[in-house]
């Protein structure tokens, strides 16, 4: 296994066909490579198709060309080598948190006995936090415990990479501070590689080894890699407080801006074509322009 | 069309701008190929031209700073503070360059010629990015003339390949020049005054490794010092036109820095001075340093030096800075 190589994605592209039938390549020619117990945040604007590529990482999403390979094997489909962790929860609410988290132990650890497996749901809850919320509904836990859950149900299989998809995205800002420091206790700890997809540029300096910066789409891709230097584990306060924390900060804001104007050349050149795009009515059908299709 | 030599040009070599360049050499091998020798040099700008210490006028593979650019195909750099390497080039320049690159230039494995550039002070940058073992592009070597913040982000900043300007040269194996950079979605590292400062970036494809260039050399123009006078960028293909059995190249686009702004032309019309300089170039496949008095330049420009970029054994471009 080549460590510096841990997980390689290489060309990735993901297209969808458009009204007219045609592919439109929302991610182009994505290429990273990740180290084994890296963190790896990619951030971008909405729309970009940061989820994308994560979920086509999680063998969620099926993908065009390309190809992926987390620790020696190409990514064939969903799998518990690979745990996600979406902006929602999405807890089974008939269930308890300690039945939530046990639901994965049982399929990953089905050789440990039951005493073993307690042991390890027990265990995760309760780095996340948990130990006195083990027995709760998600009914009656906030948002940031139900979050917590989630969490705990993702490492406690092991995986050898952890998919965030804006995690803390519905948090609070002082359950995301918490929260962000509990995943980073549980990283440096267990060594998964992960990546991390965020639009907050702040938690993508604290959290990550390395942050990703993402074109606009369509025909995303990697427009510039950005190693963050902070020694681990990380003390917020330091990091905060480093002579150069403002300089990546503006380095990521003004990536951000620059695709912001891109963004707003794109649309008001779409608007244009569409405004001059010859549109033919017939029995109050639109039928699509002859020669330049302008959907996108 | 190809872009006539305007107004632009036509005013620009009349009270010229201090370049970033002010030194330039060229050294092209000897008929076994076994030494360099210094065949040319020019002096632009306000650069004291002293004595050497030594006189080199030829080097063997790995000597001197043209030597070891031909030994290591990639580009060397020595700064101010090391006078010792500089005392090994026929300038004497502790004060008057900040540092001195030599561009190799290859035909497949081929040496053709080194170009030696002496960069005195002012804004602008060259910076080399080599391959690392994640397939993506650092900063190996660089040198900066202002542009702190760009030297700070730098050297935390990656380009996996097709992303940024180096990645986009290594990826193709071509060479490429981006306008307007502060403007600009596709140079993303700037932050801060410096964005103000730079101008245009000129990427090139460095010796061969496993079908990619092995380095991309990239030099940042600014508008206050820019690289040279008049840079351009030629964009050539082999015409059906054949002498001595040989196809000939045909200028088929022109990229253009003059005073600041960036233009870009294509078509069949090229000027007198850019054909001849082509048809040069080309015949002697080498880098080629020609002043006023060796061929026909525009009005009032002293010297031009022309480096050819070969890819699949054709020549695909070249990079004229005129002065």
């Amino acid at each position: 296994m080549n460590e510096n190589r841990y997980v390689e994605i290489a060309n990735l592209t993901k297209a969808y066909p458009n009204p007219f039938g045609q592919d439109i390549a929302v991610v182009k020619d994505f290429n990273l490579i990740l180290r084994k117990g890296e963190i790896v945040s990619v951030i971008g604007h909405s729309g970009c198709g940061k989820s994308t590529v994560l979920t086509m990482l999680a063998g969620l999403n099926p993908i065009t060309s390309g190809s992926l390979i987390v620790d020696g094997r190409e990514v064939a489909g969903p799998g518990p080598d690979r745990a996600v962790v979406f902006q929602s929860p999405c807890l089974l609410p008939w269930m308890t948190s300690f039945e939530n988290v046990m639901l994965g132990i049982n399929q990953v650890y089905s050789h440990g006995t039951k005493v073993e497996r307690k042991q390890i749901c027990e265990y995760y809850l309760s780095i996340v936090g948990l130990a006195d919320s083990m027995h709760k509904y998600p009914r009656e836990m906030s948002g940031g415990m139900q979050q917590r859950v989630g969490i705990a149900r993702a490492i406690a299989l092991k995986p050898r990479m952890l998919l965030l998809d804006e995690p803390f995205g519905r948090l609070d800002s002082l359950t995301r501070m918490d929260l962000q420091d509990v995943i980073l206790e549980i990283l440096d700890r267990e060594r998964v590689t992960t990546m991390l997809i965020t639009h907050d540029v702040d938690e993508a300096i604290y959290m990550s080894d390395r942050v990703c910066m993402m074109t606009n789409g369509p025909e995303a891709t990697v427009g510039q890699v950005l190693k963050i230097p902070f020694a681990r584990p990380r003390v917020r306060s330091e990091v905060l407080d480093h002579a150069h924390y403002y300089d990546f900060r503006a380095c990521l804001l003004s990536f951000l801006q620059k695709q912001e104007h891109r963004k707003a050349a794109h649309v008001a050149s779409f608007s244009k074509k569409l405004l001059d795009a010859p549109v033919e009515f017939v029995e109050d059908t639109v039928k699509e322009p002859a020669k330049e299709p302008v959907g996108v | 069309m190809i872009m006539s030599p305007s107004e632009t040009i036509s005013t620009l070599f009349d009270s010229p701008k201090e370049t970033l360049v002010r030194y330039v050499e060229v050294w092209t091998p000897n008929e076994d190929a076994t030494r360099l020798t210094l065949v040319a040099t020019q002096v632009t700008g306000p650069i004291t031209r002293k004595k050497p210490k030594h006189k080199v006028v030829s080097v063997a593979k790995g000597a001197g700073l043209a030597g070891t650019a031909w030994q290591q195909k990639a580009v060397s750099i020595v700064h101010r503070d090391d006078v010792g390497q500089l005392d090994r080039i026929n300038v004497r320049s502790d004060h008057d360059l900040t540092a001195v690159l030599a561009i190799p230039v290859f035909f497949q494995q081929e040496i053709r010629g080194v170009v030696v550039i002496g960069l005195g002070d002012g804004f602008g940058a060259a910076e080399i990015w080599t391959r690392d073992d994640r397939d993506e592009l650092a900063v190996s070597a660089s040198h900066y003339a202002g542009l702190e913040s760009f030297e700070f982000i730098t050297r935390y900043t990656r380009f996996p390949k097709g992303a940024g300007v180096p990645g986009r040269v290594w990826q193709s194996g071509l060479p490429y020049l981006l306008q307007k950079l502060g403007h600009s979605d596709s140079f993303i590292r700037s932050f801060g005054n410096d964005e103000a400062e730079i101008g245009a970036a000129i990427g090139l494809p460095i010796g061969h490794e496993r079908g990619f260039p092995a380095s991309v050399l990239l030099l940042l123009s600014s508008t206050a010092t820019p690289i040279a006078s008049l840079t351009e960028l030629w964009e050539c293909e082999q015409s059906a036109v054949v002498d001595a059995g040989m196809p000939v190249a045909r200028l088929i686009g022109v990229t253009r820095i003059a005073g600041g702004s960036v233009s870009v032309g294509s078509g069949s019309s090229p000027e007198a001075w850019q054909s001849e300089l082509l048809q040069k170039t080309e015949s002697a496949g080498q880098p080629l340093l020609v002043t006023a008095e060796e061929a026909e330049l525009p009005t009032g420009a002293k010297f031009n030096l022309s480096i050819p970029l070969f890819k699949n054994d054709v020549l695909r471009n070249v990079l004229n800075l005129m002065f």
